[in-house]
């Protein structure tokens, strides 16, 4: 259950896909940089990359971001909070919160950010977030599309700041674009965006309808079309990301945006209309329209016939470019063409002035067919424009359905997701409105998930399952309130975008040509200039009564424009001329310029240029009256005239024949050999477009890995600065050189022994002189070479100064190759000697300091060693009073319990036993300040209540408060009594000895407090204990001194007694155990002790073994008890302290046998309850001090359990033990277990004996 | 301070005794073992042979012995063993090689011990 709960909790709220290309990485690392770390978002980067080309992309990343950047890997489960980077070579698709990869053919062109981009929104919806940034190209366009389809966000780069603008400007262009900034602010953005995701979902619920009847007013004002019946939950969804993008808590801030800001109303009104299409959308369902519909309006449609399609919200125009290119299909197909008339409307006037443009981005290659592109597309630089054909057949207008009147007389209506964004009012509106404007049996074609509603008597399903229905003029309309038009919107159709005409340049015409023609208009008869095709060029001359223009179309025809009654004479003229090559003059032919007939003559001339060329030129002059003629002059005779333009006329028609039949021979042939070249062509541009988009591809992958290179460098650049400043301070020597000895690099430093300089590098290290004359450096070179073993060496430069030289190899790691395995890339490290690094410390100083070191440690050891011998004499001379001091104060208590001793001798018995109580304490007190400073007293600590200590302490110290005739109060602060581990003995012995202190020097009357104040921090009961007295207080200079050893505050008339170490042992136990101690005082006022001390808490084992309630007898036998462990090895001795304490044994630490025997006694009775002696100690061996401890006058001192603790299992050990009083023995390694059983056993037994 | 306990038990020392002897406690073990590390008992046991003071001799061979099982530093614990039976039975003729022994085994520890320094 856990780890179902674990992974949900990973899971990102929204995904962002990040799609960059060229120029991408800059515009990444800045997003990142300013990218917050906890958005609960996961991003992924689908970034152009080489295939063949191992990425750094991550690892450079992984700098920029607070989140783990990791490579994707198939099958990998998507996590919030984290960054996940494309691999080379292969498409991510994501499904559900999985990763998967796919690798891509290397052949074809691939478009993994829209690959990406489709996925994401498939998989997270409106929860899909899409960036694009720098890049060339037009990859994210159409993936894009589905994420706006899904209602997600879409965010773009500005293409200012982006490197390459290719891919932020081709994605803007789409209009589907939310936001368009900088990566800095883009990163900002996505905490807010992701906030407003996870709100969004539950925003709505309380939508106010008072609120949403504002937007539509709003909305109807500035658009003029009323959104109450547009589908609530796509206008609610619309609203939603607008709150997102505008910033705006709820419903009602937005609201008030929207009142501020009449531009948003425009985007909202462009959101709520905006379509998503493409060519051929549901690509099989217009597969299904040309072959059933389309075929079929053509074939049974009249020659003459319009066909009228009506394409309703088209949007950008892609689904009525799609229809215009399936009827021109079908036309080819069918053989036959027909008059297309396709209207293409839409309310929203920027799709319809993109729709009118007919460009579009290289992304259609995905929708439309390679065929398709080539025969009704033009590739522009990375745009397609549609054929001029196609544009021709359609009209395109902004248009609102149900008010502007419809179009009629249709044959097909295409209403492709549309009905999608109305109530089911407005589409009762809508197909009442078709079936006014369709033609009987005319076609519906709806979109995939929209149907007829009531309308499915007027229209029937053709292809059901294709959206497609045909018109039934006669079928029952359901009866609804219908909508009145309004003005009509038609003024707004707009036409095809003329294609500009090429200007002829303007002829030039000189002003001396102007007067040549004046003079020639005015002078001469009437004359014309033709050319080779019989076409008038110019005239001269009043030809008005010779030339006319005949009705019809405009000609410059000779024969066309000449009288009728001229013509034969003309073209016979003109003919013999031309094939004379000469000047020739037809006279006397009748013609009828007035009433009465007349005779004119026609001369027909070629004519040359100015160097007397011949030109296509033949000028023909019509002279009436008795002109003088020359050169070949012939009497014109009509019949003759007429036979021989007949018979010529035949001979030209034979020749126009024979050549037409060659010409079209030889065209069928270039026809033929055109249509290949045309095939090939297309071919070969294909080819040509795929190369390129290849290359364009390829440039971007080695900008990408340009831009990595660049990165890694720049990242050398800065470790190389790091190693030159290192090598140019650094106060070591060092000198690099190659396996041949030559100089590669050096320290400034090293120069000071070597006379090397700048141009050294290179020379070999035999050339060099250097100041060390007791080392062959040479020598040991050669050695580190061959061997590869490091030399360390000391030796002295002529300087007088002192080095360690090291040579050690110079080894460099160099990877394999690349290889395979278990999917994982693995890289040869492979380690090679490249020559030596030779590193010459300078030890003068060093060595000097090492002496004085030596001299002052020799100075130490002897202070110490005189300390030491001062206070083992200390040690050693209690340890010999102690004894016969006990048995002084024991007889003498024996000797006064006799009743027969006079009152003088019990008098002065009583001063005895006073004096050598206080002996005895003056002794203790002096072996517990050995063992401070030999550092025997371990603390251990046990769980307990944390007041347990202060109650015990009370209770000691009450009735001695009161003896001494003081007032006395306790305070406990702040303390929840819980349990903590507590070393109890200590801590009591420094609180009693403090307040003691207080009893002492406090006079009757007076009073003494004891506050104890608890914070819990760190897992931690922090303690002050304060002791507060109004005593005689501490002199000023006695406080600076008060913490040392046999240190007293002796004033006159002082009374008190002690050797001047309860402070001291007081302070060195509380720094023991972590703690401190402070003391303030004033004369005649007293004194305020603050001890801190702090205790762990107890865990709930600690608790559980010190309350007691352990599993076994055995532990609770062992619990608690006091054990006294002697042994002179102290790490024995702490291994097994260790395993008592595991058991809630409290343990002390004696190390020798004397002292075994010194803290048993002084102790007192029952204070241990077991011995652990070890056999062979110093001073006194376990068996020696056994036996003593068994004769001491003490009442436990026969009975107290003793285990001998020995490495030596040899026969007769056990004698022995038993033989110096030992209950039992155990070898070493001391195993916890068996000492426990040993122990618990021993107690029992104990117990049952004194029962 | 595993690749530590890895080399000591490749040398012979029964590791796994020792750290089961703390509870397991890997850390107080690895303690204990440096602070055996500088005690440098055998220096005072060869002082204590060159002065022919074979009891005090014996007492520090006897406490190594005993302190080296604890560790489970079996290779100096069976060399401290010999030089204490070479001191309980007299054989003082085998006391320089079981010396030798010793100081090698000890040798060997310590080079491990600084090695692999934690």
């Amino acid at each position: 259950m856990n780890t179902v709960h674990q992974s949900v909790s990973l899971k990102p709220s929204c995904v962002v896909g990040i799609g960059a290309s060229a120029g991408g990485l800059e515009a990444l690392q800045q997003f990142l940089t300013f990218l917050p770390s906890n958005t609960g978002m996961a991003f992924v980067i689908i970034q152009h990359l080489a295939p063949d080309h191992k990425s750094m992309l991550a690892g450079i990343l992984e700098k920029y971001s607070a989140m783990p950047v990791t490579e994707i890997r198939d099958g990998m489960t998507i996590e919030r909070n984290h960054v996940y980077m494309i691999p080379p070579r292969y498409n991510v698709e994501i499904e559900e919160d999985v990763l998967h990869l796919k690798e891509y053919d290397l052949g074809i062109i691939n478009h993994p950010i829209d690959i990406f981009f489709r996925s994401l929104a498939a998989a997270y919806e409106n929860r899909a977030v899409a960036v694009i940034l720098s890049g060339t190209g037009s990859d994210g366009t159409s993936g894009i599309r589905s994420i706006k389809e899904q209602n997600g966000v879409i965010i773009v780069q500005t293409p200012e700041s982006a490197k390459f603008d290719g891919m932020p400007r081709n994605a803007i262009a789409t209009g589907f674009v939310d936001m368009v900034q900088n990566p800095d602010s883009i990163a900002k953005e996505m905490a807010h965006i992701a906030a407003s995701i996870i709100e969004s979902n539950s925003r709505f619920l309380l939508s106010d309808q008072d609120l949403m009847s504002q937007i539509f007013s709003i909305l109807r004002n500035v658009t003029n079309i009323n959104y109450a019946y547009y589908k609530q939950t796509t206008i609610l969804r619309r609203i939603e990301r607008r709150l997102v993008i505008t910033h705006s808590r709820n419903l009602n801030e937005y609201v008030t945006y929207l009142n501020n800001n009449p531009e948003e109303a425009k985007t909202l009104a462009k959101e709520v209309l905006i379509g998503v299409t493409s060519f051929f959308r549901d690509s099989e369902y217009f597969d299904v329209l040309k072959e059933t519909v389309i075929k079929h309006i053509l074939r049974s449609s009249p020659r003459e016939k319009q066909i009228r399609v009506w394409v309703a919200g088209c949007s950008t125009g892609e689904e009525a470019y799609s229809i215009a290119i399936l009827f021109a299909e079908a036309m080819e197909e069918l053989g036959f063409r027909r008059d297309i008339k396709i209207f293409a409307t839409d309310l929203e006037s920027d799709s319809i002035a993109s729709a009118v443009r007919g460009v579009y981005s290289d992304n259609i290659i995905e929708d439309v067919s390679v065929t398709r592109l080539s025969k009704y597309f033009t590739r522009k630089g990375n745009k397609y424009v549609i054929h001029h054909d196609i544009r021709q057949m359609i009209i395109f207008a902004q248009h609102n359905i149900f008010q502007d009147p419809p179009f009629g007389r249709l044959d097909l209506i295409s209403c492709r997701n549309v009905l999608i964004y109305f109530q089911t009012v407005l589409q009762r509106n809508l197909f009442a409105i078709f079936h006014k404007a369709l033609n009987d049996q005319g076609y519906l074609f709806l979109g995939r998930s929209e149907s007829v509603i009531d309308y499915d008597e007027i229209f029937r399903g053709v292809c059901a399952n294709e959206k497609i229905f045909i018109h039934n003029i006669a079928g029952k309309a359901p009866v609804h309130e219908h909508f009145a038009y309004t003005m009509p919107s038609f003024e707004n159709m707009l036409e095809p975008i003329p294609i500009q005409e090429t200007e002829d340049d303007a002829e030039v015409k000189h002003k001396s040509a102007e007067l040549d023609t004046s003079v020639l208009e005015a002078l001469m008869p009437a004359c014309v200039l033709v050319n080779e095709k019989n076409e008038l060029v110019r005239s001269y001359g009043d030809c008005s009564q010779f030339l006319s223009i005949p009705s019809g179309d405009a000609t410059l025809d000779i024969f066309m424009l000449i009288r009728p009654d001229l013509r034969i004479a003309v073209s016979t003229v003109l003919k013999d001329s031309r094939e004379k090559d000469e000047k020739v003059s037809y006279e006397n032919v009748p013609v009828r310029l007035s009433e009465n007939p007349e005779h004119i003559a026609i001369v027909a001339q070629p004519i040359l240029d100015r160097h007397g060329l011949k030109t296509n030129f033949t000028g023909i002059a019509f002279l009436r009256g008795n002109a003088e003629l020359s050169g070949n002059v012939e009497e014109y005779r009509i019949d003759t005239a007429a036979s021989k333009r007949i018979s010529d006329l035949e001979q030209e028609l034979r020749l126009t024949k024979d050549d037409l039949r060659q010409t079209v021979t030889e065209l069928e042939s270039v026809n033929a050999e055109l249509q290949a070249a045309n095939e090939e062509l297309l071919t070969a541009n294909e080819e040509l477009q795929s190369s390129n988009e290849e290359l364009q591809s390829v440039n971007e992958e080695l900008y990408t890995v340009n831009s990595e290179y660049q990165s890694k460098v720049n990242e050398l650049a800065s470790v190389n600065d790091d190693m030159a400043n290192f090598l140019s301070t650094t106060l070591v020597g060092i000198l690099m050189v190659d396996k041949e000895l030559k100089i590669r690099k050096y320290t400034e430093y090293i120069s000071t022994e070597f006379n090397l300089a700048d141009q050294d590098i290179g020379r070999s290290l035999r050339y060099i002189t250097f100041n060390f004359t007791t080392v062959d450096l040479m020598q040991q070179c050669s050695q580190v070479l061959s061997t590869m073993d490091p030399i360390e060496q000391h030796c002295a430069s002529i300087a007088g100064k002192t080095y360690l030289i090291r040579i050690a190899p110079y080894l460099s790691q160099e990877g394999g190759k690349l290889e395979k395995a278990d999917g994982a890339d693995v890289r040869d490290q492979m380690t090679t000697l490249q020559g030596l690094v030779l590193t010459f410390v300078d030890t003068t100083k060093q060595i000097d300091d090492q002496e004085q070191i030596e001299e002052i440690a020799r100075a130490l050891r002897k202070a110490v060693r005189t300390g030491q011998e001062k206070e083992n004499f200390l040690s050693q001379m209690s340890h010999d009073m102690r004894t016969p001091m006990t048995a002084i104060s024991g007889l003498t208590e024996l000797t006064l319990k006799d009743a027969s001793i006079s009152d003088s001798v019990r008098d002065n018995l009583e001063k005895i036993k006073m004096s050598s109580d206080y002996l005895v304490g003056l002794i203790e007190e002096i072996l517990e300040t050995s063992r401070i400073n030999a550092g025997k007293i371990v603390i251990t600590s046990s769980a307990v209540r944390e007041e347990t200590v202060i109650g015990s302490v009370q209770t000691i110290i009450e009735e001695q408060m009161r003896s001494a005739g003081l007032h006395f109060s306790v305070n406990i602060s702040g303390s929840q009594n819980r349990y903590v581990l507590m070393d109890v003995p200590h801590v009591e012995r420094v609180l009693l000895n403090l307040l003691s202190n207080g009893i002492k020097y406090t006079p009757r009357g007076g009073e003494v407090s004891f506050n104890a104040e608890v914070r819990y921090a760190n897992n931690c009961a922090q303690y002050t204990y304060t002791i507060r007295d109004t005593g005689v207080g501490i002199t000023d200079s006695f406080k600076q001194k008060m913490f040392l050893p046999f240190e007293q505050d002796i004033r006159e008339g002082d009374l008190h007694d002690g050797a001047g170490l309860g402070l001291y042992i007081c302070r060195q136990l509380v720094e023991l155990m972590g703690g401190s101690i402070e003391c303030e005082s004033s004369i005649g006022k007293g004194s305020i002790f603050t001890v801190r001390l702090s205790y762990s808490l107890a865990t709930e084992e600690q608790i559980a073994l010190s309350a007691h309630r352990a599993e076994t007898y055995e532990d609770q036998v062992l619990y608690g008890k006091n054990i006294l462990v002697v042994d002179d090895n102290r790490i024995n001795a702490e291994v097994i302290i260790k395993n008592l304490n595991t058991k809630g044994i409290h343990a002390e630490l004696a190390s020798d046998g004397q002292e075994a025997v010194d803290m048993f006694l002084a102790r007192g009775p029952y204070h241990y309850q077991a011995i652990l002696m070890d056999l062979m100690m110093p001073v006194k061996s376990g068996e020696e001090a056994t036996t003593e401890i068994r004769h001491l006058p003490l009442e436990d001192a026969s009975t107290i359990p003793v285990i001998g603790l020995t490495a030596d299992v040899t026969e007769g050990v056990e004698e022995r033990c038993r033989e110096a009083g030992m209950n039992s023995f155990i070898s070493k390694p001391v195993e916890s277990e068996k000492l426990f059983y040993m122990l618990a056993e021993l107690f029992q037994k104990k117990e049952q004996g004194e029962q | 301070m595993d690749v530590l306990f890895s080399e000591l038990k490749a040398w012979g020392a029964d590791t796994d005794s020792a750290v089961r002897l703390v509870l397991g406690d890997k850390g107080f073990y690895y303690e204990k073992l440096s602070e055996f590390g500088e005690l440098k008992e055998t220096e005072l046991l060869k002082e204590a042979l060159e002065d022919k003071d074979y009891n005090r001799a014996f007492r520090i061979a006897h406490d190594l012995k005993g302190v080296t099982v604890t560790l489970g530093l079996m290779p100096l614990h069976y060399a401290a063993a010999a030089v204490t039976e070479d001191l309980r039975e007299g054989h003082h003729e085998d006391l320089f090689r079981d010396m030798e022994i010793l100081l090698g085994e000890e040798a060997a520890f310590l080079k491990i011990l600084s090695r692999r320094a934690v």
